[in-house]
């Protein structure tokens, strides 16, 4: 984390002479500090955007926001020449756990609790903020047909949630050559046997009380195997893992569930964007996987841009990086738009969010300024 | 799919409906029935052929085949083509290939315990594997997979047809259970002694021909002892005692002479103990040449792999002759031969009983042993194997005499859909 | 306004097109098979010439396949194919790709200097694949076999256009020669010393390559002077050939009364000078010396990079680029000093990347051309089709929009000696060009019209 904070080269600095004073030392909301944010176009997340739109929060959370919202008198008002969107969220990301988001030791890990695995101060962590991504579904790695339970973690900060999903690898992935279970037939009786007499958090899911990641492996017979099973067993949830997810867009449907979109590798990666656009032409709800560290944070939005060359409607592309992410999260209570309640997750860019070619000029995360782009004599390329 | 360029040309030059199972065909309203006769609806398809190897022994010459709902609704010889409907040389029942080793891979086998009879091999089975639509290409309509031979028993193998619908619980055939296991040095090969501390259960597991064989006996004397003490129990126990009151087919891989002794002898020990009769199938068996007494005394099938150019065949090196089909049928054994899945080679199934024929086999015998014979070990002599109203419209078109070294499958019907234009 | 033509070929094209317009009539009195030779005139709102010079409501009139003018008070001809777009660029190219090459041949590492790419181009490659780059705009490639390889072989440069014939697709068939030091063999690092040694051994390549080009100067100098001598003699000898024959008789016969052994004159014939040994990596390595290919060294770290700046610094005509570069901000004054041009490859790594990109940052390029380094962005052979949006995160992280367009196009064509040809929209250069429905280098823009010289490839009814 950069401890040295700087005011943003283009705040200007509205305030009564009593808060100058100490205003230009920290930009931070923590301390009962309210702080407000105008940028040229305010992305609130639900697919508007408010041109000239202020954002006020204090004490980390979001108070009010619109295109006249009331800046109480004594609050800094940073004026962003850019666009301003909430945090993006990843779905499936195994950074701030150094690598032990799996223990492979057995096949089955119902209880593993993930929150148990997270460091927020992790150098894996840091990287996201740099890439405007403030919170994170931390999964476990796949390599077990039960990893266990997956949290969803503020970058740098909290767990937010520790009971997000149970995460469940159906194909391949869950397999290993020299542990039970080795097939396909093996794993799927193991699977049923826990699910039709389903106790413990096998139990909650069944009951629809908790959802699930499922890992379908990357074939399309093994995606079948897994909408198959979320519906045999009335399971909710998300679907991970598969490059073929689009093309089984009307059965996931029908299944109630939603998808993260496996990452974007280029020069592979056709697949997937060319799924992500079917999934949207069938309002099949879906974010984006990441899985940091071995993927790069920029891959986040880098494939949601590969998705918007592909067809994807930008809009949507950065509905499925924060709101609709936040609420496959069961998180959108608290993160995913820029709403007053919600948590003061807050990214300021050059340009349009879903444009790799925009910076990230600075992040907020609960109203703290987190990140914030070195200058440079070039500025933002407006 | 990658049928639709067949089943839309079929649409439009069979003069068929829309069929079923084929996503992606264009779809279309059927005709208005104006000026038809008020008796049966119009065959979903219909088609001619010089001759029809009924698989009864009967040559229909210039025979009408209408098919309705995907059955045979009428076979009629002394016919001539009408108008539009295709005409081919001849026509067979859709082959049958009881060893097609479309497992996908090495997850198509639980190997964590050596015994697992439960476990039915339909979960690794990949539909939208290449080889199905290869297969039925070269006129192979049913299939049998099983898991792969890596286990002692591997578990219950799923008849399929080759085309369908896209999911195996909807394409499954009601056929007689399967118990599928191996004989060999296959079952062993992966396995390593323990030298110093364990790392996994390869070390657990038999090394030799001898250790499979333990297993497999512990296995059927461990199921029956459970019956009496349910403390003894375990998965897949019942599948095995079921296998021994002969309710279920055992189908072994033994390719050499001495790992088809050695199934026998088992099967034979069973029937000593009292345990029960093993409905035996041999698979793979090449060298039953060798003894065919004990098979006859057993009264085993037997599945023969395909020839090879040199007669080597299979992991233990067994040796398979061009007549052995031949010599087995003149034992009185029933014999179905197999082309082991559709691999990058040319010999087709079809292939497979031409060569049959070439080391002395009769067409009628060969025509069995790809289509009656596997159809009764399947139990679906009532819907497969041979052409007559009623089975299901699976047929394999040829532009000549079937097997002939001149003739190839033209075109392929399956459950009355045109999976292979005749064109 | 016209714009200026830059080079005689070009002047000598507009020249020719000042009597278009009497052409264009002729041909509709006999009109001609439409080829690619046909007339097309590509209209835009915004047509960017080259990064930063661009034209509003402008026309590019196309002949042959080459531009012929360039302007925003054209008019257009009658008779000729009317494109219009939002914006039109130059099409990209890919300074580091392998599209177009076999597989295989991008990842030997047995190739050396003398090997050539266009020997391993594959005029089979599947046609989607060409498709998919020039749906994303990238027109042409700069190729290499052994891309990995300690020495690749002789660049070249292709087009992403299908042809029928492997000649069309080459646009420029030796356009460097390429080195790889301190690669990962395999997933693993090499030994530190043995990756500065191969440093010196480029060193001394280059070197043995000056050498042998001295060699060569210097045997044709005394070829020169032998064969001078020889006419001289042999013109002796024409002039007066029987005192000649007069003399050798007498000193014969002097010789025999004496009791001494006669000796023959002897000639400069037989003193004829001795090429030097032919060798075709020296060959390569010379021409690299003298300048006249750029040498491409895939290098990552920065001691292996001030090992090299270093060692060739005394090479005064040798043009260095710089491939990779992931350490290359330490040594960005001399980069810029020297004006040796990194390709970027911006691509987003993650935790299990090789050794030697331990330290990728996706803000190298931005640094690099904030220190004033000439950049060029490349896909590092991974999918030129991908080169676009990848220079599109290059810009998210720090380089200029403008820099970023032009490290595809200008500075790739400057390069390798191809801007008399390629990179930019000037008359006189190669019609690969692109139609958008936005701005270049935007996700949600759109290649609508892609032509390479002149052809039209993609349109919006050839688009999947």
């Amino acid at each position: 984390m950069r401890t040295q904070r700087r005011m943003h080269t283009n705040a200007l600095l509205l305030a009564s002479l009593a808060f100058v004073a100490s205003a230009p030392a920290s930009a931070s909301s923590r301390e009962g500090d309210a702080l407000a944010i105008r940028a040229e176009k305010l992305h609130v997340g639900d697919g508007t955007v408010i041109e000239n739109g202020i954002v006020v929060f204090e004490a980390g959370v979001i108070t009010e926001v619109g295109k006249g919202a009331p800046v109480p008198k004594g609050v800094v008002l940073i004026e962003h020449a850019g666009h301003l969107s909430a945090g993006l969220i990843a779905l499936r990301e195994h950074a701030g756990a150094g690598g032990e988001s799996n223990d492979s030791s057995r096949a089955v890990m119902d209880e593993a609790d993930l929150a148990f695995a997270y460091r927020p101060h992790h150098s894996e962590v840091q990287g996201l903020l740099e890439e405007g991504i403030t919170t994170f579904v931390l999964a476990p790695r796949p390599g077990s047909l039960v990893g266990g339970l997956c949290a969803v973690a503020k970058t740098g900060s909290e767990v937010i949630s520790r009971r997000a999903y149970l995460s469940i690898c159906t194909g391949t992935n869950g397999l290993t050559s020299n542990r039970f279970p080795t097939s396909l037939q093996g794993s799927q009786a193991e699977l049923e046997r826990r699910f039709s007499w389903p106790r413990g958090v096998f139990a909650t899911a069944v009951k629809g009380e908790l959802p699930v990641m499922l890992d379908g492996g990357s074939s399309r017979t093994e995606v079948q195997h897994a909408i198959g099973f979320a519906r045999r067993h009335g399971l909710k949830g998300l679907l991970v893992g598969s490059t073929r997810l689009g093309e089984m867009a009307a059965k996931i449907r029908a299944a109630g569930l939603g998808v993260a979109i496996s990452n974007y590798a280029p020069s592979t990666g056709r697949r997937v964007v060319e799924g992500a656009v079917a999934l949207s032409e069938m309002q099949v709800p879906f974010g984006f996987a990441l899985g940091s560290p071995n993927n790069h944070p920029a891959n986040l939005r880098l494939t949601a841009a590969a998705c918007i060359r592909a067809g994807l409607k930008s809009s949507d592309a950065l509905r499925a990086l924060t709101s609709t992410a936040a609420q496959l999260a069961g998180v959108a209570d608290k993160v995913g738009s820029v709403q007053a309640g919600l948590a003061a997750d807050l990214v300021l860019w050059s340009g349009e969010p879903t444009d790799p070619g925009s910076r990230v000029m600075a992040v907020y995360v609960d109203g703290d300024e987190v990140f914030q782009a070195e200058d440079d004599e070039n500025g933002d390329d407006q | 799919m990658i049928w639709t360029p067949f089943l839309h040309a079929a649409c439009l030059t069979l003069c068929a409906p829309p069929l079923q199972d084929a996503p992606g065909a264009e779809p279309q309203e059927p005709e208005a029935p104006k000026a038809q006769p008020a008796a049966a609806p119009p065959a979903d398809l219909r088609l001619h052929a010089e001759r029809v190897y009924t698989g009864t022994g009967e040559i229909l010459k210039n025979a009408l085949i209408e098919v309705r709902e995907g059955k045979i609704s009428s076979l009629r010889p002394g016919r001539s083509a009408p108008e539009g409907v295709p005409q081919v040389k001849a026509i067979t029942a859709g082959m049958i290939d009881l060893s097609a080793r479309l497992h996908s891979n090495f997850n198509s086998v639980e190997q964590s315990t050596e015994v697992q009879p439960h476990l039915d091999v339909a979960g690794s089975v990949n539909l939208y594997d290449k080889r199905f639509a290869r297969l039925a290409r070269t006129g192979v309509t049913t299939i049998l997979v099983n898991p792969l031979d890596r286990n002692v028993i591997g578990g219950r193998g799923v008849a399929l047809k080759t085309h369908g619908p896209m999911e195996v619980e909807a394409r499954r055939l009601k056929a007689r259970p399967i118990l599928r296991g191996a004989i060999g040095s296959e079952p062993s090969a992966a396995n390593h002694a323990a030298f110093g501390r364990p790392t996994d259960f390869y070390s657990r597991r038999p090394t030799t021909r001898m250790g499979v064989e333990w297993e497999w006996r512990k296995a059927f004397f461990d199921a029956v002892a459970a019956k009496r003490l349910p403390e003894m129990d375990f998965p897949g126990a019942e599948d095995l005692r079921e296998a021994l009151a002969g309710k279920r087919t055992v189908m072994i891989q033994a390719w050499t002479t001495q790992d088809i002794r050695t199934a026998v002898y088992l099967d034979e020990e069973m029937q000593r103990e009292g345990f029960g009769d093993l409905d035996l199938v041999i698979d793979a068996g090449a060298e039953a040449w060798k003894e065919p007494a004990m098979l006859v005394r057993n009264s085993t099938i037997v599945v023969l792999p395909p020839h090879t150019a040199g007669g080597r065949i299979g992991s233990d090196g067994a040796f398979l002759a061009w007549n052995t089909a031949n010599q087995l049928v003149e034992q009185g054994l029933t014999v179905c031969l197999s082309a082991h899945g559709a691999g990058p080679g040319p010999a087709t199934l079809g292939h497979q009983a031409g060569f049959a024929m070439r080391g002395g086999l009769s067409f009628d015998q060969a025509l069995a042993a790809v289509t009656t014979a596997p159809a009764a070990v399947l139990g679906l002599s009532d819907r497969l194997g041979t052409v007559a109203e009623g089975m299901d419209a699976d047929l394999a078109l040829w532009n000549g005499r079937p097997f002939a070294a001149t003739s190839r499958v033209t075109g392929v019907v399956i459950d009355g859909t045109v999976v292979v234009n005749p064109r | 306004m016209h714009l200026p033509e830059t080079t005689l070929a070009s002047v000598l094209l507009v020249g020719a097109t000042s009597g278009l317009f009497a052409a264009t009539a002729f041909a509709s009195a006999a009109p001609s098979p439409l080829t690619n030779g046909d007339l097309v005139a590509v209209r835009a709102h915004k047509l960017h010439v080259s990064p930063g010079n661009v034209l509003e409501d402008a026309t590019l009139l196309i002949r042959d396949g080459v531009i012929m003018q360039v302007g925003d008070d054209l008019k257009v001809p009658d008779g000729a194919r009317v494109i219009e777009g939002d914006v039109v660029c130059a099409g990209f190219m890919d300074p580091w790709g392998s599209l177009g090459m076999n597989g295989p041949a991008t990842v030997d590492m047995s190739t050396n200097a003398a090997t050539r790419a266009v020997d391993g181009v594959d005029p089979y490659l599947h046609p989607w694949y060409r498709h998919q780059a020039l749906a994303a705009g990238v027109t042409a490639v700069r190729v290499q076999a052994g891309m990995v390889s300690a020495r690749g072989g002789v660049g070249a440069v292709l087009s992403t256009a299908p042809a029928e014939d492997l000649k069309s697709m080459i646009l420029l068939e030796d356009s460097n020669a390429a080195a790889g030091l301190g690669l990962s063999s395999r997933g693993n690092p090499t030994d530190v010393f043995a990756r500065i040694s191969a440093v010196d051994k480029l060193v001394s390549d280059i070197n043995s390559g000056r050498d042998y080009a001295m060699g060569l100067a210097k045997y044709a100098h005394e070829l020169e002077a032998w064969n001078k001598t020889i006419a001289e003699a042999e013109a002796k000898l024409e002039k007066d050939f029987k005192k000649a024959q007069k003399d050798r008789d007498k000193e014969i016969a002097e010789a025999k009364e004496k009791g001494k052994e006669f000796k023959e004159e002897k000639y400069k014939e037989d003193k004829r000078p001795k090429p030097p040994k032919p060798d075709a990596e020296d060959a390569v390595m010379a021409r690299v010396a003298s300048g006249e290919l750029p040498l491409v060294v895939t290098i990552h770290r920065a001691a292996e990079m001030r090992e090299l700046l270093k060692g060739t610094a005394r090479f005064k005509r040798l043009r260095l680029v710089i491939a990779g570069g992931t350490e290359a901000e330490a040594v960005a004054d001399e980069l810029a000093a020297r004006s040796i041009p990194v390709i970027v490859r911006p691509i987003p790594l993650g935790a299990n990347r090789p050794d030697e990109y331990s330290g990728h940052d996706l803000a190298l390029a931005g640094r690099l051309a904030d220190a004033g380094v000439r950049v060029l962005l490349g896909s590092s052979g991974g999918g030129s089709a991908d080169l676009p949006l990848l220079a599109s995160l290059a810009i998210g992280h720090g380089l200029d929009r403008d820099k970023a367009l032009a490290a595809l196009t200008t500075e790739v064509a400057r390069t390798f000696d191809l801007s008399g040809e390629l990179g930019s929209l000037r008359p006189g250069r190669r019609a690969d060009l692109l139609v958008l429905d936005g701005e270049p280098l935007l996700p949600t823009t759109t290649v609508r019209y892609a032509l390479s010289a002149g052809r039209v490839l993609i349109s919006p009814d050839s688009r999947d």
